[in-house]
């Protein structure tokens, strides 16, 4: 990637392969959300033409990062040539490893969380030689143990381990609607400057939720709206995402996403 | 109470519905930093996504390790996903530990029964049904945490460790049912064991399994030393040791102290 252009791109989807090879021009980069499997007849071309990004679970970065999760980031890392690394502002599994969500959730805003995130984001980043882009997660229920706003949580953050931010608009429209929050006001909380890398994608309605949640489907006219909002304000992002990334995806949805994407942010 | 304890437990409130719903009923029966915690949480939206991370964590369990049985569905008129969608599953919810073994166990019986109801139409048109369900249910299983359980004085074999025994060689048909087929893929018919192991790290490995490697861990209890073992099974201990460096990198052994995964060789021993 290059300073000058904005890559825009889509997650790696095997199952869509010949559709993603066969899309010319319009797609620059593939987040790689999973290693390739090992049978993967398509993933050799899809590694000459696209650049690659990390964006797999590498660990939670509450937690130091074992020897074992660090090897395999920087094996991916290496064989995907990846600019940058991703991993999630997430805490999902306990201590003592008897607990996993194994789904994103966020960590309590807190001094001592935020102490454990700097000090773990730099062992992670001087281990693997490159920088990190943290994505922000959205709360579905109200918890008051925070003692700062996410916002400033992020913002310490990234200003404290030399990381950058990957934020993700659906995540930032389900934060907002949650928290009772408006959405452009509750954009301008974070660090915006701070964006590196942007995430388009849409959201479902879940029957356990009795709401929407984050899927991976395409996005509204007005999520995308609001990305182009918030897209105004960024004024050091490099690349732009659609994220999905599941094997219900339909044919037809990444060429159509990106494009609609480029249409609306202004991206040839 | 620092906020990574807080964090564990708003976790295991997520994780565990048990707890969550005795924490619910009772806070204070669990201590006063649990109920601490449990009085800042809003308790409705917290249960609400707990129902929700239950049914995506066995979805995606059950999407991913029954992906064979997937492409099936026009044959069989049943997407083993849809299971989590019956009211079966909605009243199993309450008791479900994410990870648990005994919970798994009881997703994986629920599974069974939705896929194998009225099955001998299934069974008449994919004869091999049985055995993709206990395939793909051994490797379901093998997802699921081991129990914590004490150190053994000599290796043991893991809990989480299957041997399966299969009337067909399915290994042999997998990949084609994977890619678009007008005829049903058949594998040849003739007796198939294998072994199923769970790393440390969560990984999954399936190989098929001779009478030695089935008898070497069958004979590992915990109780027997290695250079006994090799000396009962006609093993040198070079080979033997070898052996059970591999089987514990894939999870199927679980080591004594002393063992170490640095020298993994690439094959298992043969009788002498």
């Amino acid at each position: 990637m290059t300073a000058e252009k904005i890559s825009v791109g889509a997650f790696y989807n095997p199952h869509l392969a010949e559709e993603i090879l066969a899309s010319g021009n319009l797609i620059d980069h593939l987040a790689m959300a999973d290693p390739p499997e090992k049978n993967d007849p398509y993933f050799p071309e899809v590694r000459k033409k696209f650049v690659l990004l990390l964006h797999d679970y590498i660990h939670q970065l509450s937690d130091p990062i074992p020897p074992h999760a660090i090897a395999r980031a920087r094996q991916l890392a290496e064989l995907y040539r990846s600019p940058w690394v991703a991993e999630h502002c997430q805490c999902v599994i306990t201590q003592d490893g008897r607990f996993n969500v194994d789904y994103v959730f966020p960590p309590l805003y807190t001094r001592e969380m935020l102490a454990r995130y700097i000090e773990n984001a730099k062992v992670l980043q001087q281990a693997l030689g490159l920088p990190l882009v943290m994505e922000q997660i959205p709360r579905y229920f109200r918890i008051d143990l925070d003692e700062i706003p996410e916002g400033q949580f992020l913002r310490e953050f990234f200003e404290a381990s030399g990381a950058t931010f990957l934020l993700d608009i659906a995540h930032t429209w389900l934060e907002a609607r949650y928290q009772g929050k408006e959405v452009h006001s509750y954009l301008v909380s974070l660090p915006l400057d701070l964006v590196t890398e942007l995430h388009v994608a849409g959201v479902s309605e879940y029957s356990d939720l009795q709401g929407p949640w984050i899927a991976p489907v395409e996005p509204s006219d007005e999520m995308l709206e609001l990305s182009a909002w918030a897209f105004e304000r960024m004024p050091n992002v490099r690349a732009v995402t659609f994220d999905a990334f599941s094997t219900i995806l339909q044919p037809g949805t990444i060429p159509r996403t990106v494009e609609r994407t480029r249409r609306r942010l202004g991206i040839q | 109470m620092n906020s990574r304890f807080a964090q564990d437990v708003v976790l295991r409130l997520l994780a565990d519905a048990p707890f969550r719903e005795g924490v619910v009923q009772n806070p204070q029966a669990f201590g006063s930093e649990v109920a601490s915690v449990v009085s800042k949480v809003d308790l409705a939206g917290l249960d609400r996504f707990g129902r929700f991370l239950c049914r995506h964590y066995y979805r995606e369990r059950v999407v991913h390790y029954f992906k064979y049985s997937r492409p099936l569905t026009p044959l069989t008129h049943r997407a083993p996903e849809a299971a989590l969608k019956t009211p079966e599953f909605n009243a199993l919810m309450p008791s479900l530990i994410l990870g648990g073994r005994a919970s798994a166990g009881a997703v994986l019986d629920l599974l069974h029964r939705f896929l194998t109801q009225d099955g001998e139409a299934i069974r008449a048109t994919v004869p091999y049904w049985d055995d993709l369900l206990a395939y793909q249910g051994a490797f379901f299983m093998s997802d699921a945490l081991p129990q914590p359980r004490e150190a053994q004085r000599f290796p043991a074999r893991s809990e989480t460790t299957t041997i399966i025994e299969l009337d067909w060689d399915l290994p042999q048909v997998l990949p084609a049912l994977l890619r678009p087929f007008r005829d049903l893929p058949l594998p040849p018919r003739r007796p198939t064991r294998l072994l199923f192991a769970r790393s440390q790290h969560g990984d999954v490995t399936a190989l098929r399994c001779t009478d030695s490697l089935k008898k070497l861990l069958e004979g590992l209890t915990g109780e027997v030393s290695p250079d006994q073992m090799a000396a009962r099974m006609g093993l040198d201990p070079g080979s033997f040791d070898k052996a059970l460096k591999q089987l514990e990198q894939l999870g199927a052994v679980v080591a004594q102290e002393s063992f170490s995964s640095s020298h993994v060789g690439s094959d298992l021993p043969q009788s002498r």
